[in-house]
C-alpha cells in the first residue's frame, strides 16, 4: 500500500508500547495492530488526533507516502 | 462499531429465540400429523362415504380427495412455516452475536420474503377447496365455517420482507466499507 505508517517508530522514540498507546487513545490492541501492519483501509481524524495528542508528532510524522 | 449484547445476554433476543423454537416445533408437528392424516383419508375413504350414506348424507364421491388435498396444501403451509422461522431464527442469533449486516442475511430474509408470497399463493387453492367443502357440509345440515380475508396483511409482510432484506444488503455493503477502518 503506497500509504505508510510510521507508528513503530514512534513508539520507540517515545518509549511507548502499543498495548499502553491503545489504552490513551481508547483502540482496541487489534485495530491498532491493525494500524501499525499497514493493513487499515481507512483511519478516521479522531483516531488521527488521538495518537498525535498522544506520541506529540503532526500527522506527516504518522503518515507517509510511496509511490 | 459497538458490540450488541448476546442472545444470553440480551432479554428480547432471548425471548424471542424461545418463542421461535417453540413455533417451529409446533408447526413442525402439526405439518407432520396433518400429512399423515392425507393418506389415511385415502385409504378409508370408501368406509367414511359408507357411514356418511349410512347416515343419509349423500356427498359427493369427490369429497374425500378433496379434503385430502386440502389437507396436503395445509401440511405444505405447515413447512413453509417452519422453513420461515427457521431462517428468522438464524438471523435472530446473527443479532445476537453482533454480526447482523452480512450477506447471508440479506439472502435470509429476501427467501422469506418469496416463502411468504408463495404461502400466500397456497392460500388460494385452500381457501376455493375449503369454501367448496364448507358448502357440502351445509347442504349436508352441518356447519362448516370458512374465514376469506383480504390478503392485505400478508401482501405488506411480503413488501416488508423483501424491503428489508434490500437493507440488508446495502447494510452489508457499508460494513465491508468499515471494515479495516481504525
Amino acid at each position: 500500500m503506497p500509504v505508510l505508517v510510521k507508528l513503530d517508530d514512534l513508539l520507540h522514540d517515545r518509549r511507548m508500547t502499543l498495548t499502553e498507546l491503545a489504552d490513551k487513545v481508547g483502540l482496541t490492541l487489534a485495530n491498532l495492530s491493525i494500524l501499525k501492519t499497514g493493513k487499515a483501509k481507512a483511519i478516521r481524524f479522531s483516531t488521527l488526533e488521538a495518537i498525535c495528542r498522544e506520541l506529540d508528532c503532526q500527522p506527516g510524522d504518522l503518515l507517509g507516502y510511496e509511490d | 462499531m459497538a458490540a450488541m449484547p448476546s442472545v444470553t445476554r440480551d432479554p428480547l433476543l432471548g425471548f424471542a429465540r424461545i418463542i421461535l423454537i417453540f413455533f417451529t416445533a409446533l408447526f413442525a408437528f402439526a405439518g407432520i400429523a396433518v400429512l399423515l392424516g392425507v393418506p389415511a383419508l385415502l385409504i378409508f375413504q370408501s368406509d367414511i362415504l359408507a357411514e356418511l350414506a349410512a347416515d343419509g348424507k349423500n356427498v359427493p364421491t369427490a369429497l374425500i380427495p378433496g379434503i385430502a388435498l386440502l389437507l396436503g396444501f395445509v401440511a405444505l403451509l405447515m413447512g413453509l412455516m417452519v422453513y420461515f422461522l427457521l431462517l428468522l431464527r438464524r438471523i435472530v442469533l446473527s443479532v445476537g452475536e453482533g454480526d447482523p449486516f452480512i450477506p447471508e442475511n440479506a439472502r435470509r430474509l429476501s427467501r422469506m420474503g418469496w416463502t411468504a408470497l408463495i404461502g400466500q399463493l397456497v392460500t388460494i387453492p385452500v381457501g376455493a377447496l375449503g369454501t367448496w367443502i364448507a358448502r357440502i357440509a351445509a347442504d349436508s345440515g352441518r356447519n362448516a365455517d370458512v374465514d376469506l380475508s383480504f390478503p392485505g396483511g400478508g401482501l405488506l409482510l411480503i413488501l416488508t420482507l423483501f424491503i428489508l432484506a434490500r437493507v440488508f444488503r446495502q447494510g452489508a455493503e457499508m460494513r465491508d466499507d468499515l471494515e479495516g477502518t481504525v
